[in-house]
């Protein structure tokens, strides 16, 4: 049993965690839940060991764990798998267990045949040991580093958000290995923001919110209204903001796809969009799905085909439509993480202007005024810089940062990745509102509950194919989700 | 607009965090000056001869060839394409190509546009392969060599002396008692600042070091500024130049050794951060001023050469790690 006493983390006068206490019991899952800056990532650190705790104390079995440091923790049997995946893709599965070696001695024959069974135990037993760690899915190197954790000896363990970026198959098959390591009498703190995995695979549930302890109770006791109450301290009503009217004939399309491909995609697919549209496309990780963005977007070009823009689906793209893209990786390439908010808000209309002439910094400050109060982006933290803020923050700063453009297409890869459920909200009501304002949003996502929750139309992909286009109305999950996996309604 | 509002961001982040951060961001800007502040002073007190106005002076003209190169390397810099490695070569380059036109008959003002056109278009040749994906610190580095033996070549390693010298007022006179060079420096140094915070390139350029990619999908023509930085860069190197001739009367082709290291060292100790995208320019500047001073107290105390290199060095060393755990400690 895992007895976490009276934690506290202070920095300065910022209470991240202040007195939270809980258990985690042996041979099951706890899932631990709260919104970004809930103080999760906080405990988090203290567990594996990177930041000192304030005060409280953390007990395996009724002994005191030392977690001075990521080595004692690690000894003392804590151990954290990072959202972030460490394991070395340019090595073998093989050699990546060495690198977690205690004696510090590389022993190549021998690794083989020491990983192996810890392989097995996680359904890995179709991996051979000496596969690149490269040609894995992302899910399988999950379960590698998993599978490293354990041949050290792990008591506990703690998943950050592993099922994040997976495909579904990928999610089966870390939720399998979670399983059958709670049968194993293992302690797992399971961290996530997709709340359809508490029935799934968690047992009890821990909630967070500004830094306290919020809620805890069994899974079987739960209901999605009180899981959420708890996260952002009251109910939520809607989570997707209600569609207009169909109204009567739809205008002109923005943009027009005619029997485009690029080189990520085996045939060729055509859409249209139209202002004041909301559409998806939908499909596994790696189907496809962000191509038509991409296309639209020129990120990518277009191998065959035409891409039309403009109110009658004439024209380029430079005199049709100005557009608005954000890739599924905003810290890569969504704002300019050391610079102040405001910033990356002013920096589109900015780069429209041109190169020469003068530029006042308090006029660009003032011109994203209106954005930040759109985007609820509070004064405070226009002065800050993005890295400060939270996921759901930044996402914000991702999105509005293109409004200083007004862009008649707006395109998202995953636009609520790692967003917690307060804040999508917010994004969704604010993406519904510029679309009502005339604006086209085309976005794509392997969240299924998204796609049928806030499209209004979805285009389906398959293994790098257009499988299918519909209105989200009508068509239910369990049929999207086949489309998805097997790229047609009939399994063969 | 608060109509569609579900819930209130402050609830879910911490907000008294921004005075924290205010303060750290005041312990990194300060961070630097505290033993440089500290040295001064005591210099002050002990070192005779270092508080005079002549010698205050002397630093500060001393401070000026270092400082305006180092203005046009930090537009490298912040365009986080690290530094040029052939500032020397450069200025050499630059000397050569005004003292050889302006001995063989050509008008001041011709020989100096000449002079500044090479300079640029070197500049420019190199940003363009920097642009495309190469390597800045190899790109730089090579060309430089390439750059050097070329001018060395064409020159028949001559020193070219320059006489009578047309520019020795610009490059060794005084303007009320002020140092011309130092005065060139101070304009300078002003112009970039301005540039840097208050133009739409200066701010682009900024945007571009902090994160090219982002800067890219934005709609900001990352190739085209890190080519003007370079440009820059080369046009900074060529003023050296040009005022090192009218200073001395010559042109000669080890005229600016070890001129690189002081540069990169002076953006360094400035604090502009050597991964792009940050750093005001009078740093750049500071950082010069600041290595030059050095030099000089030790110089007054009586320390041979090759000891102040070393503790140079070693200071230099020592500002960088103070710098690296302050922003350690910022996490």
């Amino acid at each position: 049993m895992l007895e976490i006493n009276n934690l506290s983390k202070s920095y300065g006068p910022v209470n991240a965690l202040s007195d939270v206490s809980f258990t985690a019991r042996r041979g099951k899952v706890t899932a631990l839940l709260g919104e970004n800056g809930a103080g999760k990532s906080t405990l988090v650190k203290a567990l594996s060991g990177l930041i000192a705790p304030s005060s409280g104390a953390v007990l395996l079995d009724g002994r005191p764990v030392d977690l001075s440091s990521p080595e004692k923790a690690a000894r003392s049997g804590l151990a954290v798998v990072q959202q972030e995946i460490s394991v070395l893709s340019n090595l073998t599965v093989a050699e990546n267990f060495m690198l977690a070696s205690p004696s510090g001695v590389l022993r190549r024959r021998q690794a083989g045949a020491r990983c192996r069974p810890y392989l097995d135990r996680l359904g890995l037993g179709h991996v051979p040991a000496d596969a690149p760690v490269a040609e894995l899915t992302i899910g399988e190197r999950q379960l590698v580093e998993i599978a490293r954790m354990l041949a050290q000896d792990a008591n506990v363990l703690v998943l950050d958000e592993p099922t994040a970026a997976l495909a579904d198959h990928d999610i089966d098959l870390v939720h399998e290995a979670v399983r059958r390591l709670a049968s194993e009498n293992k302690v797992i703190l399971y961290i996530t923001h997709r709340l359809n995995e508490l029935n799934e695979i968690c047992d009890d549930v821990v909630v967070l919110r500004n830094g306290r302890l919020a809620d805890r109770f069994e899974t079987r006791h739960a209901s999605i209204n009180r899981v959420v109450q708890a996260m952002i301290g009251r109910e939520l009503e809607e989570l997707y903001p209600p569609r207009p009217e169909a109204g009567g004939m739809a205008a002109a399309s923005v943009v027009e796809l005619d029997k485009v491909t690029t080189d990520d995609l085996a045939e060729p697919f055509s859409m249209a969009l139209r202002p004041g549209e909301i559409v998806a496309t939908c499909g596994q990780l790696g189907s496809g799905l962000v191509e038509p963005l991409r296309a639209i977007s020129g990120i990518v070009a277009a191998r065959q085909g035409t891409i039309r823009f403009g109110a009658a689906g004439s024209g380029t793209a430079s005199e049709g439509a100005r557009i608005a893209y954000c890739s599924e990786d905003r810290q890569h390439d969504g704002f300019f993480n050391n610079r102040a908010v405001w910033e990356s808000l002013s920096a589109p209309a900015l780069a429209a202007s041109g190169l020469w002439g003068f530029a006042s910094p308090m006029r660009l400050r003032r011109s994203v005024d209106r954005i930040a109060e759109r985007m609820t982006i509070l004064p405070a933290y226009r002065e800050r810089q993005v890295s400060a803020l939270s996921g759901g923050n930044a996402q914000k700063v991702s999105i509005g940062k293109w409004l200083s453009n007004n862009p008649r297409i707006l395109l998202l890869e995953e636009p609520t990745r790692g967003v917690d459920v307060g804040a999508r909200a917010e994004i969704y009501a604010f993406l519904r509102k510029l679309a009502d304002e005339g604006m086209a949003v085309l976005f794509a996502s392997s969240d299924l509950d998204e796609v049928l929750g806030f499209g209004e139309r979805v285009a389906i992909f398959h293994a790098n194919r257009m499988v299918h286009q519909a209105p989200t109305d009508g068509l239910s999950r369990d049929a999207l989700a086949t489309w998805i996996t097997h790229g047609g309604l009939e399994i063969d | 607009m608060g109509d569609w509002r579900l819930t209130d961001p402050a609830a879910y982040e911490p907000a008294p965090a921004n005075a924290v951060t205010r303060e750290r961001k005041w312990l990194k800007d300060l961070g630097p000056f505290v033993p440089i502040v500290a040295l001064g002073g005591i210099a002050a007190l002990t070192v005779d001869g270092f508080g005079t106005t002549p010698n205050l002076i002397a630093i500060i003209q001393a401070s000026a060839i270092t400082g305006i190169a180092a203005i046009g390397t930090a537009a490298i810099t912040i365009s986080g394409k690290f530094v040029s490695l052939s500032i020397e070569q450069q200025a050499v380059t630059s000397a050569y190509v005004f003292a050889a036109l302006y001995t063989a008959g050509a008008p001041v003002l011709v020989a100096v546009l000449a002079a500044f056109l090479v300079a640029a278009l070197l500049g420019l040749v190199q940003g363009y392969l920097v642009s495309r994906g190469l390597n800045p610190i190899v790109t730089t580095l090579a060309f430089g060599s390439v750059l050097f033996g070329t001018v060395v070549l064409l020159a028949d390693n001559r020193t070219i002396t320059l006489s009578p010298n047309p520019i020795a007022e610009l490059g060794g006179g005084t303007t009320f008692g002020v140092p011309n060079q130092a005065i060139i420096f101070v304009i300078l140094l002003a112009a970039g600042s301005f540039l840097l915070a208050r133009t739409k390139f200066g701010r682009q350029l900024v945007l571009t070091g902090a994160n090219p990619e982002a800067a890219k999908i934005i709609g900001i023509p990352t190739r085209r500024i890190i080519m003007i930085a370079f440009v820059v860069a080369a046009l900074a190197a060529a003023v050296v130049g040009i005022l090192v001739v009218g200073q001395v009367s010559q042109a000669k082709s080890d005229m600016f050794r070890g001129l690189t290291i002081d540069v990169v060292a002076a953006v360094l100790v400035g604090g502009i951060a050597i991964q792009g995208g940050e750093g005001q320019l009078w740093r750049a500047g500071y950082g010069a001023i600041v290595l030059t001073m050095l030099g000089n107290i030790m110089l007054l105390v009586g320390i041979d050469a090759g000891t102040r290199e070393l503790l140079k060095g070693l200071l230099a060393g020592a500002v960088l790690i103070s710098m690296t755990v302050l922003k350690a400690r910022n996490r």
